[in-house]
């Protein structure tokens, strides 16, 4: 039963990836922009600020002033990886040292933390619940019981049938709902920096006095 | 969605009042054709994070939910969402998709042309990074296309698309003002070699300026004079097409942004010159430096240069001589938004300063992480929205007395503006000038 429930876990996510395939093709079905203006700057450069020092908090003044969001979203996302590692243990049935497994658990049980603070931040704080729809809610909510879940499973093997249905429920549901920024995230990150890097506006172009 | 509260302007109310079935669809049909990967990329990206909030000036001076970015691009998502997403269509409370109806374009227009400068200070704090004034000037596109537009920003497009500049000054009272302009240059040289050229063919560099100069500021041709005199340059002016500013950015209207700034080309072509030379003006900076080229689809085969570069190379190559003593009050800078976030242009109006005068300050923050001082984004032009525009210009206010300066230098005559009006308004107590004023109040005979 947990075998099949695994191969159903590998072909809910080879789905997942086929979908979010078919969401760029889509997006680029919209039709691809030339740039017809010389540019300024390096696009490299500006990719290269926009992913590493432009995420800094001393960098980024909505990330520096805001400290406690921004520490638990990089927490969160470090711990979804975690749990895919988890998965991915499981159902191929590698095993790992155990100070390696006690890092990943380490990673997940802060990571929960983290995720549901982020929720209770959401719910309780009125200009975000005002801007939040139903997927905001249900996003968060599905990948805590799945963090949660994937801490359960590296303790007792009783954990893995609710840990492979978790896992294939979110698998169907992020093309569908705002997990999908899993991909946007990366393009849209790379369209800004090659936008602000074409302009010599990314990386900034002197220390600030 | 919330209810809007543009209840302000009564020609825009008829306006929503009378839009038919027929204009929703044909604003979602000019939102869909403005779309390409990239604008689709970022609607698919927003996590609703909200950290955006305050970075706009309108939310930090009102606290007024609508004024959140995640806000107004969420206005425009949720259409994307409705029209263009699987999800969106097949179960729309989810996402919170909506259809483009009477009530969604009320709220586009107050909170997408209101609410908005477009200067971008979202996009660089927003923890996707999505570029949201891109977002909503495609919005704008679309409300365009159905006359949605706040009456003062349109008419300066249909001025500046009928009369060749946005004041709709004739060419006899602009040349009457250059040629006066150009006594009064004589006069302060004390040379009557100097000149403000015209037409003159085979010039090197084809100088365009903010229509406001001519009209208000003549000062500050005055100062550009001056400049290229002492430096020897060789320029000139158009009799006919000498406006770089484009509105046609902040309506949205592709094909008129298009055409004001092919205008330029065309005269800068005639005259056979090699460089195309914006005046201290932001938007115009933007529009001709980075926009035009997608407006038109098409590759300059010549520079497009900002006046601040040619001045920072004056002054490096000694062309120019400066006493900075000649101006020794403080001066702090303001950075327009379209002109440093979004144009680039960061260094040589500091290295211009640092040179000009004998005590200047930088604002915190500065440069592309600058507050934008409530004037962009066609602000000054719709009169509906002048109550929210100066209210948040309070963010900007409270930067300048900061630094305790007594001059605010900035290369953008819209900023000039607005800086004017809080400058009353917030009984700043100082004045205000573009850098190239200051350049020319510091020369060396």
């Amino acid at each position: 039963m947990t075998k099949t429930l695994g191969y159903l876990v590998v072909a809910g996510a080879l789905y997942c990836l086929t979908a979010l395939l078919f969401m760029a093709y889509r997006t680029f079905a919209f039709g691809r922009r030339r740039f017809y203006s010389a540019p300024q700057g390096s696009t490299v450069k500006g990719v290269f600020y926009a992913f590493v020092p432009g995420m800094m908090p001393w960098e980024k003044e909505s990330a520096g002033q805001h400290l406690p969001t921004y520490f638990a979203g990089i927490v969160y996302h470090a711990g979804i990886f975690c749990s895919f590692f988890i998965l991915a243990m499981h159902v191929s049935g590698v095993t790992y040292p155990d100070w390696f497994l006690s890092l990943l658990r380490l990673g997940l049980a802060v990571s929960a933390v983290a995720g549901l603070s982020l929720l209770v931040k959401r719910i309780a704080t009125k200009n975000l619940a005002r801007i939040s729809c139903a997927d905001d809610y249900l996003s968060n909510a599905l990948v805590d019981v799945f963090l949660v879940v994937s801490l359960f499973s590296t303790y007792s093997a009783g954990f893995l049938l609710p840990l492979y249905i978790t896992a294939l429920v979110m698998f169907a549901y992020i093309p569908a709902g705002k997990i999908r920024h899993c991909f946007f995230f990366f393009y849209a990150r790379f369209l800004l920096g090659v936008f602000f890097g074409r302009r010599n506006t990314f990386p900034p172009q002197a220390r600030r006095d | 969605m919330e209810s809007a509260t543009f209840t302000r302007n009564s020609e825009i109310n008829e306006r929503l009042n009378q839009l038919t079935q027929a204009d929703l669809d044909k604003v979602v049909e000019t939102f869909k054709n403005k779309l390409d990967h990239e604008y689709t990329a970022y609607l698919n990206a927003c996590v609703h994070c909200g950290l955006c909030a305050d970075s706009c000036h309108y939310y930090l001076a009102n606290q007024e939910f609508e004024s959140i970015p995640a806000y107004k691009l969420a206005l425009v998502t949720k259409v994307f969402k409705k029209y263009f997403t699987l999800g969106g269509k097949w179960l729309p409370s989810l996402s919170g998709a909506k259809s483009f109806d009477r009530k969604m374009a009320e709220a586009w227009v107050d909170s997408l042309f209101g609410r908005c400068s477009l200067c971008g200070r979202c996009s660089i704090n927003c923890t996707i990074g999505i570029n949201i004034p891109y977002l909503i000037r495609i919005a704008r596109s679309a409300l365009q296309s159905v006359r949605l537009v706040p009456p003062g920003l349109q008419s300066t497009v249909d001025t500046a698309m009928a009369k060749g500049n946005n004041m709709g000054i004739p060419r006899e009272g602009w040349l009457d003002t250059v040629q006066w302009i150009e006594e009064e240059l004589r006069d302060e040289l004390q040379d009557a070699s100097a000149v403000l050229p015209i037409d003159q063919a085979n010039a090197i560099h084809f100088y365009t300026v903010n229509p406001r100069e001519p009209m208000f500021f003549p000062l500050s041709i005055q100062a550009i004079g001056k400049i290229f005199h002492a430096a020897k340059e060789s320029w000139t002016m158009s009799s006919e097409n000498f406006d770089l500013t484009n509105y046609g950015l902040y309506n949205g209207d592709d094909a008129a942004a298009g055409e004001m700034s092919d205008r330029l080309v065309r005269a800068l072509k005639k005259l056979g010159c090699k460089t195309l030379v914006l005046g201290e003006c932001g938007h115009g900076f933007n529009s001709n430096r980075w926009e035009a080229n997608q407006w038109l689809k098409k590759e300059y085969d010549f520079e497009v240069k900002s006046i601040l570069q040619l001045v920072a190379g004056y002054i490096r190559d000694g062309r120019i001589t400066l006493d900075p003593a000649k101006n020794k009050k403080t001066v702090t800078l303001h950075d327009p938004c379209n002109l440093v976030r979004l144009g680039g242009i960061m260094e040589d109006q500091r290295y211009i300063l640092r040179h000009a005068v004998s005590d200047f300050v930088e604002m915190t923050p500065n440069r592309e992480k600058n507050f934008c001082c409530g004037g962009g984004g066609g602000q000054l032009a719709m009169t509906c929205f002048s109550d929210r525009r100066v209210n948040a210009g309070r963010i900007k206010a409270e930067q300048i007395r900061a630094t305790g300066a007594r001059i605010v230098a900035t290369p953008c005559h819209n900023c000039v503006d607005q800086l004017g009006e809080l400058n009353k308004h917030y009984k700043l107590g100082v004045e205000i000038k573009t850098v190239c004023e200051l350049v020319a109040d510091a020369m060396v005979p």
